[in-house]
C-alpha cells in the first residue's frame, strides 16, 4: 500500500466541485451588489469590498486545488493533531492579549504581523473535525463505552469554554451542534446521544433565560415588528428585503436595503439580499446548489475508503451544513439574530479561504473512494 | 490501515442525518415562500414606505407688478453652496481652494475649515449666491461641493410700497403683507418627486422619480399705480420727516371702482434686508392702526342727518361757545368764541363741535348706529390684507347721550384709515359702499387672467341726492373753510379736515399728542378719487389744515395730471409767480421729454445748453430729472439716447439719486435695479457710460451719506 503526499493523478468529484465554484462565483456578485453603495460613500469606491474579496477568492481557489491533491490520510497523525491543536489554543488565547481585535465588543480577530486578519474561531471549529476524526477512528471501542464517550468532550468543552469567552456564542453553539452531530453519525450509543443532547438542550434553555437580553433576542425573532426598534431592527429589515424580493426579484444590483437600511448586509445578512435581488426562485436555486454541497459530501463520506477519511469528511460536511442552516434561518426570522456568515456567500476573506480550504479537504477524500481503491 | 469494511460506522445513521437535513431544507423553502411569495407584498410596501420618500420641488413664486406691469417682486433663481466635508476633505488643493471660495463669498476662511472638518455629509455655506459667486465657485472645482438651484425673492425698488406687498422668508413663504395674504396664489402647486434614501436619509442620485410636475405660482397685477405710488409715497415721508411725526399713512382710492391706487405707510422698510427691521415698521397703518378720527367723521354724521331729514338742508342751528352734555362741556376749538347761527354746512365747513353735537343729537342713537354699520365702519372692510383691525365702536346697547354726542364730532370710535376712505368714499359716490381691493388680476405665465377682483357694490347707504349735496358741502369745506390749504388751482377738490386727540393706553387723552388728517376727493363735479392722509403725533403743527392738507393738495393734484383730467378752471397765471414767490429763485417744471424722437423736441433743438445728451441713437429713452418735477433754472436735464429697439443703452450715473429715484430711471431705460443698502446712491456696477444690453441688472449700492446728485456733466478725472 503506497502512502504517496501528492496524489496528482486522481479525479475528485465534479459536482462537489462546481457547486462550490458556483456559490462562490454567485457569492461574489453578491457582495459586490450590496457591499456597494457602504464602499462608495465610506471609501469612494463602490467596488472596494469586491476586490478584496476577489483576492480572497483566488487564494482560496488555489488552496482548495492544492489541498484535494495532498492525500488526506496525513493528517491522520498523533503529532499532526496535537501540534495543531496546541498552536490553535495559543491562537485563541492570543485573542485576550493586545493581539486580540475587538469588533463590536467581541474579540474575534488576531492580528499578527504580516499575516491577514483572520480568526482563530473560524480554524478551531474545522481543527475539531480534524480531530474527532483521528480521536474516534484511534478509540472506536473505547468511544462506545460512557467514559470513553465523557472523555471524547474535554477537547470540545476547551474550545467551548474559549469561544464563549470571546464572546462567539453561535461559533460556540455551532461547534457543539456540528460535534454531536458527528457523534451520532460515528455510531455512538444512542442513549448517549440522547442524553447528551438533553443536557445540551437543558443548558442553552438556562443560558437563554438566564439574561433579559438573550430573552429579548429569542422574543424578537418572533415578534420582530413589535421590537423594530432595537432587538427586532434587524429583522424587520431583513424581511423587508426578502418580501421585496417577491418570485423573480428586484434585479441584481437593485437592492433597497442595502442602502444602509439593512445592517450586516455583504456579510450576515447577505441572504436577504440575495432573495431581494434575485427572488425566490434565486434562493430556491442557492438552495439547491447547497444541497449539492452536502449531498456530495456525505456521499463521499458514505464512499470514503477509510473511516478516518469517512468521519472527517462528515465533519467537514456538518459544520459546513449547519451554519448554513443557522445563517438562512437568521435571515428569514426563524432563529435569533446571531453572528454567523454564509458560507461561500458572505464578505469576509480569511473566512472564504478557510471554507474553501476545507472543500480542498473534502474533495481529496473524494478521490480515495472504495471504488477507486488505493492501490 | 483499517478499511471501512472493517469497522462497522452504520451508514444509515448518515442517511438519518441526510433525511433530517433534506427536511430542514424543505422547511426552508417553504417559510421563504411564506415570507417572500404570501407576505411579500406587504413587506415590499413597508419597505418602499422606509425607502422612499416624498419631497416636495419648489415652485416658482409668482411677481407682484403694479397695475401697468411695473415690477414690485420678482424671484430670481439663485443657486446655494453647500459641501459634503468628506468628500473635501479628499481634495489635494482642499486649503487653497478654501482660500478662492473665501474671497469669493466673503466668508472667513477659518469658518469654512470648521465646516469641512464637521463629521457630517452636509454643511451649508452660504445661501442664495450672487450669479458671480455662482459663476466663481464653479471655477474652483472643490471636491464635494454642491450647488443646489433656489428661488431668490427680490423687491428690486427697495422699501417702495413694502407695507402692502410684505416679504417672504427663506423658505419661500410669504410672511406680510400680499406675499402673505396671496401666498397660495403667488406660490403656485410645489411638484413632487420620490427620492430614494439611505437609512440616514441621504438621497440615492440615481432613484429620483417624478410623480407631479409642479405649477408656476400665478403673477399678482395690484390695483396700485406706481407713479401715484411714488408721487403719495415722497409726499408722506417728507411731511413725516418736516413735522418731526412719528407714524402716518397716506392713500389715494379710485372711488368709483373700489380700487387703491396708492397706499403709503410709514414707518417702511425694505423687504430685501427685512431682517434688519422690526415688527413696528412691517405694520401696514392703514389696516393696522386705529384711530379716532375727530372731525373727518362729521360728514358721516351730516350725511345720515339729511338723508334722514332729522335737519333741513338750510336750517339754522343756533351754536353758543359750549355746549353741556350730561355734566360735560363739550366746546368749539375757537373757544371761548362762538359761531352763534349756521346752517349745517357752515358747521362743516367750520368744524364745529357744538353744531354736530347737536346734529348728532337730532340722529338718535338707532338712526346714528344704524349709518355707522351702512357706512361699513363696523367690524372690518375685508380688504386683501392681512392683519386688518376690528374698529372700535362703543357698544350700541351700552351707548349714553353723552357717547352720541362725542361720536358725533369724531370722538370715542376708533376706526381704521382704510374703513375711513371707504365709508367716506361712499357719501361721494351716491351713496354706494364698494369692496376694497388690491389684487387687480393674477395671470398665469401664459398671460391667461386666472383670477381677478371685479367692483362690487356692498351697500347702497344715502340717496344720490344726499350724496349730491354732500359733494357740494363738502367742497366749500376746501373753498371756504377749514381745508383751504389743499385748494389746488385749476381743480375743483372737495373734502374736511381733522385733528384729533390721542386716547392713551391708560384711558382719557394724551394732552399734547395729535393725529391730524385730511380726507377729500376730486374732481368735486365728477368725483373719481378719494384721498386720505393721516399724520400721527407731528410736532412742529398740530392741525389738519396745516399738516395734512398740503401733501393731500400734492398728491391729489399729481393723480388728476397724471390721468389728464381736465382743469375745469384755467390754470391761473399767477401760479408760476407764485412758486418763485415761495423759493426766492427761479423754478422751472421738467417737461416730458422721453419716449420720443430727438427730432421731434423743438426744445432741446433751440436749446441744446440745457441739456447734457448720452448715447447713440435718436430715440428719448429716459430723462433726468422727470417730468413734472422742478429744477432750477439753468440747471441741466440728462437725456438718455438708444434705438427703439434698447439693443445698446448706456448706464446713466446714479450718485446721490434716491433708491426710489434710481429705479424709476433705471426702469424707463429698461435695465433692472438690483438695490444694495439703502440712503443715496454711492456707487454702482456696470460703472457710468458702460453700454449694456436691455433687461441687463444694474447693481446700486446705497449708503447714508449725500454727496448730492451730478448735476451736470462733470467728466471724472
Amino acid at each position: 500500500m503506497k502512502n504517496k503526499l501528492f496524489q496528482t493523478g486522481k479525479k475528485f468529484d465534479p459536482l462537489l466541485f462546481y457547486a462550490v465554484m458556483s456559490l462562490s462565483l454567485i457569492g461574489l456578485v453578491m457582495v459586490l451588489s450590496s457591499s456597494s453603495y457602504l464602499g462608495s460613500i465610506s471609501y469612494n469606491d463602490a467596488f472596494h469590498f469586491f476586490k478584496k474579496q476577489s483576492v480572497f477568492f483566488v487564494i482560496g481557489l488555489i488552496a482548495m486545488l492544492i489541498i484535494s491533491k495532498i492525500n488526506y490520510k496525513a493528517y491522520n497523525n498523533q503529532e499532526l493533531i496535537l501540534f495543531a491543536g496546541f498552536v490553535i489554543i495559543i491562537f485563541l488565547v492570543l485573542l485576550f492579549t493586545p493581539l486580540g481585535k475587538t469588533v463590536n465588543n467581541a474579540t474575534r480577530w488576531l492580528e499578527i504581523g504580516p499575516i491577514p486578519r483572520f480568526s482563530p474561531s473560524e480554524l478551531a471549529k474545522l481543527y475539531l473535525a480534524f480531530f474527532y476524526a483521528w480521536w474516534i477512528n484511534k478509540n472506536y471501542r473505547y468511544f462506545l463505552t460512557l467514559k470513553g464517550f465523557a472523555l471524547s468532550f474535554v477537547p470540545m468543552l476547551v474550545v467551548f469554554i474559549l469561544i464563549v469567552n470571546q464572546p462567539d456564542l453561535s461559533t460556540a453553539g455551532l461547534i457543539v451542534l456540528a460535534t454531536i452531530t458527528t457523534y451520532f453519525q460515528a455510531g455512538a450509543r444512542f442513549t448517549h446521544v440522547f442524553s447528551l443532547v438533553t443536557a445540551g438542550a437543558a443548558s442553552a434553555a438556562y443560558f437563554i433565560l438566564s439574561s433579559e437580553y438573550r430573552i429579548n433576542r429569542v422574543i424578537a425573532v418572533w415578534r420582530p415588528f413589535e421590537n423594530q426598534l432595537d432587538e427586532g431592527y434587524q429583522v424587520v429589515k431583513s424581511l423587508y428585503a426578502l418580501g421585496s424580493g417577491g418570485f423573480w426579484g428586484l434585479g441584481i444590483g437593485n437592492s433597497r436595503q442595502k442602502y444602509l437600511h439593512l445592517p450586516e448586509r455583504h456579510t450576515d445578512f447577505i441572504f436577504s439580499i440575495m432573495g431581494e435581488e434575485i427572488g425566490y426562485i434565486g434562493l430556491l436555486f442557492v438552495l439547491f446548489l447547497f444541497f449539492v454541497v452536502f449531498w456530495r459530501g456525505y456521499y463521499t463520506a458514505i464512499k470514503a475508503d477509510t473511516v478516518f477519511g469517512r468521519l472527517l469528511a462528515l465533519g467537514i460536511t456538518n459544520l459546513l451544513l449547519i451554519q448554513s442552516f443557522i445563517n438562512i434561518t437568521v435571515a428569514a426570522g426563524v432563529f435569533p439574530t446571531t453572528g454567523m456568515t454564509l458560507p461561500f456567500i458572505s464578505y469576509g476573506g480569511t473566512s472564504l479561504v478557510i471554507t474553501m480550504a476545507a472543500v480542498g479537504v473534502l474533495l481529496n477524500i473524494s478521490s480515495n473512494t472504495i471504488k477507486n481503491p488505493n492501490n | 490501515m483499517k478499511t471501512v469494511s472493517e469497522k462497522n460506522i452504520n451508514i444509515s445513521r448518515i442517511k438519518i442525518t441526510i433525511a433530517i437535513f433534506l427536511l430542514v431544507i424543505f422547511f426552508i423553502a417553504g417559510y421563504l415562500f411564506k415570507i417572500m411569495i404570501i407576505n411579500g407584498e406587504d413587506l415590499k410596501r413597508m419597505s418602499i414606505n422606509q425607502s422612499f420618500r416624498e419631497v416636495e420641488t419648489e415652485s416658482k413664486r409668482g411677481g407682484i407688478y403694479d397695475r401697468n406691469g411695473s415690477p414690485l417682486a420678482i424671484s430670481l433663481d439663485a443657486y446655494s453652496l453647500a459641501v459634503d466635508p468628506l468628500l473635501a476633505r479628499d481634495d489635494k488643493d482642499l486649503h487653497y481652494k478654501l482660500k478662492e471660495i473665501s474671497s469669493i463669498t466673503g466668508i472667513e476662511e477659518e469658518k469654512l475649515v470648521e465646516a469641512v472638518n464637521k463629521q457630517s455629509r452636509f454643511v451649508w455655506i452660504k445661501r442664495l449666491l450672487e450669479d458671480e459667486e455662482t459663476e466663481k465657485i464653479r471655477e474652483v472645482r472643490l471636491k464635494g461641493a454642491l450647488l443646489f438651484e433656489e428661488s431668490k425673492r427680490v423687491y428690486p425698488k427697495g422699501q417702495f410700497l413694502a407695507n402692502v406687498i410684505g416679504f417672504v422668508g427663506q423658505d419661500n413663504k410669504g410672511l406680510e403683507g400680499i406675499e402673505y395674504y396671496y401666498d397660495s396664489v403667488l406660490k403656485g402647486i410645489p411638484g413632487k418627486i420620490l427620492v430614494e434614501e439611505d437609512s440616514r436619509g441621504r438621497s440615492i442620485n440615481s432613484s429620483v422619480y417624478q410623480i407631479l410636475p409642479s405649477q408656476e405660482g400665478l403673477d399678482i397685477y395690484l390695483t396700485i399705480d406706481e407713479t401715484i405710488q411714488y408721487v403719495t409715497e415722497k409726499r408722506l415721508i417728507e411731511a413725516i420727516e418736516e413735522l418731526k411725526a412719528d407714524k402716518g399713512v397716506a392713500m389715494v382710492y379710485d372711488l368709483q371702482n373700489g380700487e387703491f391706487l396708492s397706499m403709503a405707510s410709514y414707518p417702511t422698510y425694505d423687504p430685501n434686508i427685512y431682517s434688519t427691521f422690526t415688527n413696528e415698521h412691517f405694520r401696514n397703518i392703514a389696516i393696522n392702526s386705529l384711530y379716532e378720527v375727530g372731525s373727518t367723521f362729521k360728514p358721516f354724521v351730516a350725511s345720515a342727518a339729511i338723508e334722514e331729514a332729522k335737519i333741513g338742508r338750510s336750517e339754522i342751528i343756533n351754536c353758543e361757545s359750549s355746549i353741556k352734555v350730561l355734566n360735560y362741556n363739550i366746546r368749539e376749538i375757537i373757544y371761548p368764541k362762538s359761531y352763534g347761527e349756521q346752517t349745517i354746512v357752515q358747521a362743516l365747513q367750520n368744524s364745529s363741535n357744538v353744531g354736530f353735537v347737536q346734529i348728532g343729537q337730532r340722529v338718535g342713537k338707532e338712526d346714528l348706529y344704524r349709518y355707522i354699520k351702512g357706512f361699513g365702519l363696523e367690524g372690518r372692510t375685508g380688504i386683501d390684507l392681512p392683519g386688518e383691525r376690528t374698529s372700535n365702536i362703543i357698544p350700541e346697547r351700552r351707548a349714553t347721550i353723552l357717547d352720541i354726542s362725542v361720536s358725533s364730532i369724531g370722538q370715542g370710535n376708533a376706526l381704521t384709515p382704510v374703513q375711513l376712505i371707504r365709508g367716506f368714499a361712499a357719501i361721494v359716490n351716491e351713496g354706494k359702499l364698494m369692496k376694497p381691493y388690491l389684487l387687480k388680476e393674477a395671470k398665469d405665465s401664459h398671460g391667461n387672467v386666472i383670477m381677478k377682483n371685479d367692483p362690487k357694490v356692498e351697500n347702497v347707504v344715502i340717496s344720490k341726492e344726499t350724496s349730491e349735496f354732500m359733494r357740494n358741502a363738502l367742497k366749500s369745506v376746501v373753498d371756504e373753510g377749514t381745508g383751504r390749504r389743499a385748494r389746488i388751482d385749476g381743480f375743483s377738490i372737495a373734502g374736511k379736515t381733522g385733528t384729533a386727540q390721542k386716547s392713551s393706553d391708560q384711558g382719557g387723552y394724551l394732552e399734547d399728542q395729535v393725529v391730524t388728517s385730511f380726507i377729500g376727493f376730486a374732481p368735486s363735479n365728477n368725483p373719481r378719487f378719494v384721498c386720505l392722509v393721516m399724520i400721527d403725533n407731528p410736532q412742529t403743527y398740530k392741525t389738519g389744515s396745516q399738516t395734512a392738507a398740503p401733501v393731500f393738495k400734492d398728491v391729489i393734484e399729481k393723480t388728476l395730471e397724471y390721468y389728464d383730467i381736465v382743469p375745469e378752471i384755467m390754470p391761473e397765471e399767477a401760479e408760476a409767480a407764485n412758486i418763485l414767490a415761495r423759493k426766492g429763485e427761479n423754478i422751472k417744471i421738467v417737461q416730458k421729454y422721453h419716449s420720443t424722437e430727438i427730432e421731434k423736441s423743438e426744445e432741446i433743438k433751440s436749446n441744446p445748453d440745457n441739456f447734457v445728451i448720452k448715447g447713440n441713437g435718436s430715440y428719448i429713452l429716459a430723462q433726468y430729472p422727470f417730468e413734472g418735477e422742478e429744477i432750477k433754472e439753468g440747471q441741466k436735464i440728462f437725456i438718455y439716447l438708444s434705438d427703439k429697439e434698447k439693443n445698446e443703452i448706456i448706464v446713466p450715473d446714479l450718485k446721490g439719486m434716491t433708491i426710489l429715484e434710481a429705479g424709476r430711471l433705471l426702469e424707463q431705460m429698461g435695465l433692472i435695479i438690483k438695490v444694495n443698502g439703502s440712503g443715496y446712491a454711492d456707487s454702482q456696477l456696470p460703472s457710468p457710460e458702460t453700454v449694456i444690453k436691455k433687461d441687463s441688472i444694474v447693481q446700486v449700492y446705497f449708503s447714508n451719506k449725500n454727496e448730492g446728485r451730478i448735476e451736470d456733466d462733470k467728466i471724472k478725472p
